[in-house]
């Protein structure tokens, strides 16, 4: 008990910091730590001390927001986090909040100008400019706080940490590997998952060779703006998106290897997908659910909507015919990087509950928790210590072997304005070189990146 | 010109004539009208047919390449998940009284605008008039942000009060505009005359005056009915705690990072329908003498 | 009561009111009268609209994103906002995007409104000439489709639309208008654009459809009669007789037309999956991606007020013909 009233008191100190180092940068008021910005349960703390465990009796809202993800898939490991906070914190109502996707940061920007929730889910690729600009809580002096900060898992630590400092906890990650069909395979005499790029492409000759008299088969269903999949074959052939010095960012999607990595995409591509070469991932589950797709490229997730009830758009006949495997690279050792999605927690840096934030969030994504939500929901755990419930899953391992993109303040940007599905349907559609594609993609993010 | 003259008074008072050219001439429809009747009705039908039947689809069945024109097998599913998601009762009924709040209070305070634009003078009153006009040219996304910091300085955001407030504002310009219309068409002289026959100024309005504006009042109610029950993205930003979503947010809430419920979202969008049709069955007649009326004048 | 008052009409409006009861009109425009009748939908206005409207024109002379917006909320956070004069609105007339982008929309809004106006007087003439089930019908299918939320309704469409499972392709290619099975609609512009047209078309047509249809039965019937038996053909029918009076509702349907088509936000948004490519923004689109995406909160708001300054000089004529309106009472 003694020691979550220490906790507080010091993490009241720490976000004190905090709050001084961020406004550091600004030009007029850089004044001592008032107040305002430390948190009321730290108030109540230090008030409340004499009696003892005073800060137990703190009584307020915490208002956290999540994506309807977790109200749709885990409702009861949202339930069970709360239920463990109010244990702690008894007169604390946990006021959780659903979020859509498409819209959440609008309202997120909405709010930051007024009154800020206390916790906020944020996609893993949205973090950096809300780190960079000070809008969230510096949460590096309170790490060790958090059960398993010694394992996160890399990619998303990374998407939590700018300029040395931690900003937000990793919550759950999703990789993708090839979900295929085994029966396809069996019937097209393929007898193990391939190893390297030149056996996939093998493999999908073979099959079209026995199944290319549908006209709407596709070996493997690859959309043309599938960008977290073709940045893939950049990374794995040695390029990269851009890298920054300084603050200064240069793109490199010029470079000979990321020129290399996508045109073995475009051949892949063209040779076996019949998807759209403007369209984007969204549906390719169901696609393969109708059973016209040996292969999708996928996350591990879609391993269950593919063999969902018929209600729920999937196809039960196919749950033991779908398996999955890494996307092999050049040579059998080495599988191509897969891009590490995922969402992290942030506590917003005007959060006037942050201690009772950290707590919260401790809760739900902290060993107990996160256990919890893996086995249910089978998803990334945020730790390389629980990455073990999942088996040999392909998944499992692809996670360990990821890339992220560049953690650019702007970053955000890029991806908004649609930069390399545009440069990618250019190219799958054949309306631009690759080489006239990615030049023009680095000219813009270059010029996006450097902005001030 | 004459015709238009004569335009004029029949606009003046549309529920009193009944006689109109539109409803005679059917006499005159060919089989060729007819059958271009039916092709419109399709064309306009089809996506609203398409929602429906997908939602008693199984899923699988919902992306065919050869498209499945009938939900058969189908199944209640969607709807038993639609019913049961959470938040539906509750979003119906923050929806229901938001949008009835708004639609009561807009047509009261229009039609005191109205009244005072289409009968009386005074300074002020074409800045009134261009105000009016303005409004409805302001893009509204450029105002998301700095009206939700507005209701959260006062209290407001998360309150039914505040969604009400907001759309009042958004709605009002386009009500009063169209009231305008109907006030100005009925002939004061009518109440006038009432007066003179011995009527009080209020059971001269009643009497008179109240009858001929009604289906003005009942268009632009739908009108502002339309608005307030579709809107989304200041719904959306304005109340925050899932208790207090509105029907629309409900129905996104069916849309996630994995996947979006395509029969979920058609079914729950079904059953919301139906009451607003069944309203609108209810009301359409009158839509139809009530918008012109007031429009036609001018 | 009504119908006598009805019947005195012709004789009344030349009398002047008796001046003991004077009718509400002279007694309200006395004084006050007309601003307490005003006075309710100014404060809802004013108190709703005032602060943020100050806000957008503000924003557009500042440098404002998110440090600026998280500033808001505590001074001890992010960055005070500071002044840049017209800078942005330099940066928007040297932007060869916001260019495009106007002619794009100005394009958009012209099909869009004559394609609206065109089709929805078309059904309304339609209509007249149905038979009463049919008409019925049409009536309540064009209700259907008014009360139809947005979000579904565009969820529809963009699935109609698909690439792989839109049944419009189905259908187009069963109907032999040739090969459109796996046809991208928005790999061209043009194209994506033309699907837009048709969904902002099919939500706009049952209003005007209506309303117009309204209208023309107020066309009376003796006119036409003599018209047909002074030997004018249809055409003639509409354009002597009908479009007279069917001009002051044409003029209002048009104009708001024009505002709402030129605003087109959500149908090109959601049809382009949230992510419009930069060759699909209108200049609602541009401001909310300059906005909120780009976090460029001056320059969104300086492009809304471009858009708003380019309505109101576009509306000019129009508003002062509705000024006029009301004064010739």
């Amino acid at each position: 008990m003694k020691a979550r009233i220490l906790t507080a008191v010091g993490l009241a100190a720490a976000l004190a910091v905090a709050g001084c180092s961020s406004s550091k940068s600004n030009t007029g008021a850089t004044s001592a730590p008032t107040g305002s910005t430390a948190p009321t349960t730290a108030a109540s703390a230090s008030t409340g001390g004499s009696s003892g465990g005073a800060d137990n009796s703190a009584s307020g809202t915490l208002t956290v927001w999540l994506m309807t993800d977790a109200q749709q898939g885990w409702p009861k490991e949202v339930q069970a986090a709360n239920d463990a906070f109010n244990k702690k914190f008894p007169n604390v109502k946990v006021d959780v909040e659903y979020q859509t996707w498409a819209d959440h940061l609008t309202k997120l920007d909405s709010a930051l100008a007024a009154t800020p929730p206390d916790v906020v889910e944020l996609g893993n690729t949205e973090t950096t400019k809300y780190m960079s600009q000070g809008a969230l809580a510096d949460l590096t002096n309170d790490k060790s706080k958090f059960d398993t900060s010694d394992s996160w898992l890399k990619g998303l630590s990374d998407s939590v940490t700018y300029q040395g400092k931690i900003y937000g906890v990793p919550y759950y990650a999703g990789a993708r590997g090839v979900i295929y069909r085994t029966d396809m395979f069996q019937a097209a005499g393929i007898t193990a998952a391939p190893t390297t790029l030149d056996e996939l492409k093998a493999d999908g000759d073979k099959l079209k060779a026995k199944y290319g008299s549908n006209p709407n088969f596709s070996a493997l269903y690859w959309p043309g703006k599938n960008w977290y999949g073709a940045m893939s074959f950049v990374y794995g052939y040695g390029g990269n998106i851009a890298t920054g010095d300084g603050g200064k960012w240069t793109a490199n999607l010029e470079s000979s290897q990321a020129q290399a990595g996508l045109t073995e995409l475009k051949s892949l591509v063209d040779d076996l997908s019949k998807a759209p070469k403007d369209g984007d991932e969204s549906k390719q589950d169901s696609v393969m659910a109708q059973g016209n797709v040996a292969m999708i490229y996928g996350n591990g997730w879609e391993v269950g909507s593919v063999t969902a009830s018929k209600d729920k758009g999937g196809n039960p006949d196919l749950a033991d015919k779908v398996a999955a495997f890494p996307l092999p690279g050049q040579d059998a050792s080495k599988p191509l990087p897969s891009f590490l999605g995922g969402s992290d927690l942030v506590i917003p840096a005007a959060s006037k509950n942050a201690a009772w934030a950290e707590e919260w969030i401790n809760d739900f994504t902290g060993k107990d928790g996160m256990t919890a939500l893996v086995n249910d929901a089978k998803v990334i755990p945020n730790t390389t210590s629980l990455l073990n419930l999942l088996g040999d899953s392909p998944f499992a391992k692809a996670a360990q072997e990821s890339w992220f993109v560049p953690t650019a303040p702007n970053w955000a940007d890029v991806e908004s304005q649609n930069v390399l599905q545009t440069m990618l349907a250019n190219i799958m559609t054949g309306k631009q070189s690759i080489a006239d594609a990615t030049k023009s993609a680095d000219q813009q993010i270059n010029s996006i990146l450097n902005k001030s | 010109m004459s015709a238009v003259t004569v335009g004029r008074r029949r606009g003046a008072v549309p529920a009193i004539h009944s006689k109109r050219a539109g409803g005679v001439k059917s006499k005159h429809g060919g089989l060729i009208a007819n059958v271009i009747g039916v092709l419109v009705i399709i064309v306009m039908l089809f996506p609203v047919y398409w929602a429906v039947a997908t939602s008693f689809k199984r899923g699988l069945d919902m992306n065919r390449i050869t498209p499945e024109w009938f939900p058969a097998p189908g199944t209640l599913q969607h709807y038993r998940d639609a019913w049961n998601k959470d938040y539906f009762l509750s979003s119906l009924k923050n929806s229901a009284i938001v949008v009835a709040s708004v639609v009561v209070i807009a047509i009261v305070v229009a039609f005191f605008g109205a009244i005072a634009i289409a009968r009386t003078k005074f300074r002020g009153r074409r800045a009134y008039i261009v105000l009016i006009m303005g409004i409805q040219m302001i893009p509204q996304v450029a105002l998301i942000v700095p009206l939700f910091v507005l209701l959260s300085k006062f209290g407001l955001q998360n309150k039914l009060f505040g969604l009400t407030v907001t759309y009042l504002a958004f709605v009002l310009p386009f009500c009063v505009w169209t009231l305008r219309g109907f006030v100005a068409n009925i002939p004061k002289d009518l109440e006038e005359a009432a007066m003179i026959d011995g009527c009080s100024r209020a059971g001269a309005f009643m009497r008179v005056t109240f009858p001929l504006i009604a289906p003005g009042l009942v268009a632009t109610a739908i009108f502002a009915f339309i608005q307030a029950w579709n809107e989304f993205i200041f719904a959306y930003v304005i109340m925050q705690q899932n208790s207090k979503w509105t029907v629309n947010i409900w129905l996104a809430s069916f849309i996630t990072q994995q996947q979006i419920d395509w029969g979920g979202l058609m079914a729950g969008a079904t059953l919301l329908a139906i009451p607003i049709v069944i309203l609108f069955m209810f009301v359409q007649r009158f839509v139809a003498t009530g918008l012109t009326a007031g429009a036609v004048k001018g | 009561m009504a119908a006598a008052g009805t019947q005195a009409l012709p004789s009344t409006s030349r009398r002047r009111p008796s001046p003991r009861r004077r009718p509400l009109r002279t007694r309200l425009g006395r004084r006050g009268g007309p601003y307490l009748l005003i006075l309710p939908s100014l404060l809802a206005i004013a108190a709703v609209l005032a602060y943020p409207v100050y806000e957008l024109f503000k924003l557009s002379f500042q440098k404002f994103g998110l440090a600026q917006i998280i500033h808001e909320s505590n001074d001890k956070l992010g960055k005070p906002a500071p002044w840049v004069g017209l800078a942005n609105f330099r940066e928007a007339f040297k932007d060869p995007q916001f260019w495009a982008t106007l002619q794009r929309t100005v394009i958009f809004t012209a099909v869009n409104v004559g394609a609206t106006l065109v089709l929805g007087t078309a059904i309304a003439v339609l209509m007249g000439r149905l038979a009463k089930p049919i008409r019925l019908a049409l009536t309540a299918v064009l209700i259907f489709a008014w009360a139809m939320p947005q979000l579904v309704s565009l969820t529809i469409w963009n699935w109609m639309f698909d690439q792989e499972f839109g049944v419009v392709n189905y259908i187009l290619t069963k109907l032999h208008f040739g090969h459109f099975l796996h046809h991208n609609w928005y790999t061209s512009p043009w194209q994506g654009f033309m699907v837009a047209t048709f969904i902002v078309v099919w939500g706009a047509i049952p209003f005007i459809a209506i309303t117009m249809h309204a209208a023309l039965t107020q066309v009376p019937e003796e006119l036409l009669e003599a018209a047909r038996v002074d030997g004018a053909s249809p055409l003639q029918v509409f354009r002597r007789v009908m479009l007279p009076i069917l001009r002051p509702i044409l003029i209002i349907l048009t104009s708001l037309s024009v505002i709402w088509d030129f605003q087109v936000f959500t149908q090109v948004f959601v049809l382009r999956d949230n992510r419009p490519e930069p060759w699909y923004y209108l200049m609602s689109i541009f401001s909310f991606q300059q906005s909120f995406k780009v976090h460029d909160f001056g320059y969104g708001s300086a492009l809304s007020v471009v858009t708003l300054l380019i309505l109101l000089i576009v509306s000019v004529s129009y508003i002062r013909q509705m000024i006029k309106i009301g004064e010739a009472q």
